[in-house]
């Protein structure tokens, strides 16, 4: 039972009809024993009520030594729900991958209960597991238990955020990289700017394993790691076949959709110009046991994807069209790359100018002189159709005089 | 940029600020690190980070020219403490090179009005020092910088924390005028304790040797 008056959330009541899983009904479990979340149910219904949202930014709040992983959240109606005055936010850097031992999800949730709401976001878009609801009071003794358990807290604003990652060769056979080592060891690189901001602004890297981008990087990161190949797709004719004898129709499910005609079948082997992939992975997907992606892999980096803020959503756009991502070596090469981005990011970006807008603003052309790459057909939007690209055997000479 | 930023601090440490370029070079990388800086655990290194900006300000304005955005966008930054140090920097840029951070100024004045950010029980203690600081700095020698905000600046010296009513008195020691003599004169027998920033040094002292030294000040 609890020891405080439970809320009324008539309009709250309605989202928990239906065969869907529901938010109220996990927090009205939480409310009886928390007053928060008493009172986070009573400003929530207010707002279903009035159709306004009651939060505020308020005034700045973190813990000593750290720019980011806090974000103050405040009520505009302290006086009618108390208990959510204070409601911050703090990010929990996650694990790579999300992998989490039954020990380790006790502590966070021990650590929780104690000092906030006990509610949880795992996770969070970020990537973060995301702590919701606390007091600025609380801020400093959750930092001290989560750094006493080895946890540290993720990024926030006007910052590098933590790092993300797809669970890849943990659980995918399509990885072609270890995002989970990769991912790691750049939030380990970054650590400083991560918690005490030198970039220019908001910077965020997503790493995926393979072309099926289970993170979506490319929207949601300004460098988007893309695990790809080189070589050729690994076909299995004997397991072609087995699904041609299962049923599969493979020319109107597999090669009839392959956005670059890249591929046919000839009603017993699968062939493919290599060449002309794009590495869509319909066909892998289509076919998980019969085609696999190449065995040279690395990953493709693109640069710029952000979602709408001052200007429009951007994906990220090819930069790097392959590289190694080579762990011997420390990953070396990213991180070169990575300093002469920021060099420029930091030389030529305006205020609150994410990566993505700066090179909008300057040119693609400049910028990739500026951090010393060469300009390749990968950079050119819709190579094979934008009219306004070139390719040198179009001027091949003809005899006559142009 | 660890290692740096650590050589960095050291330097500060030893108020070697012209050495600071001399090693690491004079540009924007370098500033990068004294950015970081601002967010040091160590109260000192941070607020010597806050005086090499005044340095560059006045010594290589073109170096700084690009922070002054960030830094009076990160006083309305929603996220963590990033505008941590930004209030101390603007004024003390402001000091040096006002040119620099002429909209600054108002972003400064701003945030002390609000009574969102600078009164209970919302408001962030650190950063409203640094602002009344900042406020000090700016309108030292030149009252007419930060005359809109005196009364509210004024009101600080009843506040409850010991710190904030030694800022306040510090700052109206540097700005002046009748009304911050009055309210000093109140302060002269104030038992509180604070750790306050002045000649380049971090010391702790009483809210009454604060006013008492500010009257001096002014009475010169």
């Amino acid at each position: 039972m609890a020891n405080h008056k439970l809320r009324k959330t008539p309009l709250l009541d309605d989202l928990q009809k239906g065969p869907w899983p529901s938010f109220v009904k996990d927090m009205k479990q939480i409310a009886v024993r928390k007053p928060m979340v008493n009172d986070l149910l009573g400003q929530l219904e207010l707002s279903y009520k009035e159709r306004v949202g009651h939060w505020k930014h308020g005034g700045l709040v973190g813990v000593i030594g750290y720019g980011g992983g806090v974000i103050g959240r405040y009520s505009d109606a302290p006086e009618q729900f108390p208990d959510v005055a204070h409601f911050h936010t703090i990010r929990v850097n996650q694990p790579s991958g999300w992998f989490y031992t039954s020990q380790a999800l006790r502590d966070l949730c021990d650590i929780w209960e104690a000092h906030g709401s006990g509610m949880t976001n795992m996770h969070g878009s970020t990537g973060d597991c995301v702590f919701l609801g606390t007091t600025s009071e609380e801020l400093e003794p959750i930092f001290a238990k989560l750094t006493e358990k080895d946890w540290d807290l993720g990024g926030s604003g006007s910052d590098v955020r933590t790092p993300s990652c797809c669970n890849g060769m943990a659980r995918c056979e399509y990885a072609c990289y270890d995002t989970m080592d990769v991912c790691y060891n750049i939030t380990m690189e970054y650590q400083d700017e991560l918690h005490r901001p030198a970039f220019p602004y908001k910077w965020k890297f997503k790493f995926s394993g393979c072309p099926n981008d289970c993170v979506a990087s490319i929207a949601r990161s300004d460098l988007s790691v893309i695990g790809t190949w080189r070589d050729d797709i690994r076909i299995d004719q004997a397991a072609v076949k087995a699904y041609a004898d299962a049923g599969m129709d493979i020319r109107a499910d597999v090669t009839r959709k392959c956005p670059t005609a890249c591929m046919r079948y000839d009603g017993k082997e699968i062939h493919v110009n290599n060449k002309q992939c794009n590495r869509c992975m319909h066909c892998i997907n289509a076919m998980p046991k019969a085609l696999r992606p190449g065995k040279d892999t690395g990953a493709t980096i693109l640069i710029g994807g952000k979602a709408p803020i001052i200007e429009g959503a951007l994906l990220s756009s090819v930069l790097v069209p392959f590289m190694k991502m080579d762990k011997a070596d420390d990953y070396q090469e990213f991180k070169d790359l990575m300093e002469r981005i920021w060099d420029f990011w930091d030389d030529h970006g305006v205020n609150r100018e994410r990566i993505g807008e700066c090179i909008e603003r300057v040119g693609l052309g400049n910028f990739l002189e500026a951090i010393e790459v060469d300009p390749k057909p990968e950079h050119v939007k819709h190579p094979r159709t934008n009219p306004y690209i070139f390719y040198e055997e179009y001027f091949e000479d003809d005899g006559t005089d142009a | 940029m660890k290692g740096s930023r650590q050589a960095i601090a050291e330097l500060l440490r030893a108020r070697k600020y012209p050495e600071v370029l001399v090693t690491f070079g004079a540009h924007r990388k370098t500033v990068r690190s004294l950015r970081s800086l601002l967010y040091a655990e160590e109260a000192l290194v941070k607020w010597r980070a806050v005086s090499m900006f005044g340095w560059l300000a006045a010594e290589r304005a073109d170096l700084i020219a690009h922070e002054v955005d960030r830094l009076i966008w990160s006083l309305n930054d929603e996220a963590g403490s990033i505008g941590r140090g930004a209030a101390e920097c603007l004024g003390e840029i402001g000091r040096k090179n006002i040119g620099l951070v002429q909209h600054g100024v108002d972003v400064v004045i701003h945030y002390i009005e609000d009574p969102e950010t600078c009164r209970p029980p919302n408001r962030n203690t650190e950063i409203l020092l640094g602002v009344l600081w900042a406020l000090g700095r700016l309108g030292g020698g030149k009252p007419m910088r930060v005359q809109k905000v005196m009364p509210v600046l004024l009101s600080f010296t009843e506040d409850p924390e010991p710190a904030v009513r030694g800022h306040a008195a510090w700052s109206l020691g540097q700005i002046g005028g009748p009304e911050a003599k009055d309210r000093l004169n109140r302060l002269t027998q104030d038992a509180g304790v604070t750790l306050l920033y002045e000649n380049d040094e971090l010391n702790e002292k009483a809210v009454a040797a604060i006013a008492q030294e500010a009257l001096a000040h002014l009475n010169r």
